[in-house]
């Protein structure tokens, strides 16, 4: 049945395709690489054995580095050319797969409490630099830098008081979200600020929440 | 390094890699591949495979010897 189901979904893939690209543009044969998650959806149905999951992982972390790479030489390659700062798809495409990695790979190495640390500590120093660097010395650079100091004060909170350091995490994230939502009308810039600040302390939210296995 | 003589007990038991992935529950690439070296089994699967041979996991996968 799953079968069936998966040639039924090639087969519509291939006429969509095949409709848009005569209709409209070749550049919708594009959209034949879907059929690499419909692919990945079917086998994952059905029982992956360990070194099957093994050659996923190693796939998967290659195409990660792969990426990553080629979303950087993207993001030059733009800023050299418009000579202005990159659009916001740019810094979302080499971000996005870095923040989610690095936060897979930070509760692996660190315990849950001080994976929620590190990630405030950088988030909120990596913001202060990106806000003095865009404004320099000015006020607006000291208001805007604000922001990545507040991600400091549930850190600290955290060592003794985690609870608290977690509802002031969630309760700091929703504001920003809700001030986002009003002053970002770009839906891509407002991703990549949600991106940025709010995901960071509702994931710490989350870990200081957590108990220690073991 | 791990090796093993997994072709030999298989020999031993007149069993085929086909046989031994679905008694196992694995495919026969993975059989495969722990035959020839390329895969090392997890510990679970090892035990797995010991068990269908009635014998110790160390009599079919052992450490070779580094110079």
């Amino acid at each position: 049945m799953k079968k069936v189901s998966f040639l039924f979904g090639i087969i519509i893939l291939v006429i969509v395709t095949l409709i848009l690209s005569i209709v409209f543009s070749p550049y919708f044969m594009m959209l034949m690489f879907l059929y690499f998650p419909l692919h990945l959806f079917y086998t994952e149905s059905r029982m992956a054995d360990e070194r099957e999951k093994y050659i996923r992982y190693r796939a998967g972390y290659l195409t990660f580095q792969i990426s990553i790479f080629l979303f950087i030489i993207l993001f030059i390659q733009q800023a050299i050319t418009t000579k202005t700062n990159p659009d916001a798809i740019y810094y979302l495409l080499v971000i996005f797969p870095i923040v989610i990695y690095s936060m897979f790979l930070l509760v692996q190495r660190l315990n849950l409490a001080r994976s929620g640390r590190v990630i405030l500590y950088v988030f909120g120093i990596w913001w202060i630099l990106f806000a003095m660097l865009e404004n320099g010395f000015t006020a607006g650079g000291f208001i805007q830098s604000s922001i990545g100091i507040g991600f400091f004060i549930p850190a600290i909170l955290s060592y003794r008081f985690k609870k608290t350091a977690s509802v002031l995490c969630f309760l700091y994230a929703t504001f920003l979200v809700a001030f986002f939502l009003r002053a970002w009308k770009t839906p891509l810039l407002l991703l990549l600020m949600l991106f940025i600040l709010p995901i960071p302390l509702y994931y710490a939210a989350i870990v200081f929440l957590k108990r220690e296995g073991g | 390094m791990v090796n093993n003589n997994l072709k030999v007990w298989r020999a031993k038991f007149d069993m085929t890699q086909d046989k031994l992935a679905k008694k196992v529950g694995v495919s026969r690439q993975t059989i495969i591949a722990i035959e020839k070296g390329s895969y090392n089994p997890s510990v679970e699967l090892a035990l797995k495979i010991a068990k269908i041979f009635n014998t110790r996991v160390d009599e079919i996968f052992y450490l070779r010897e580094e110079k």
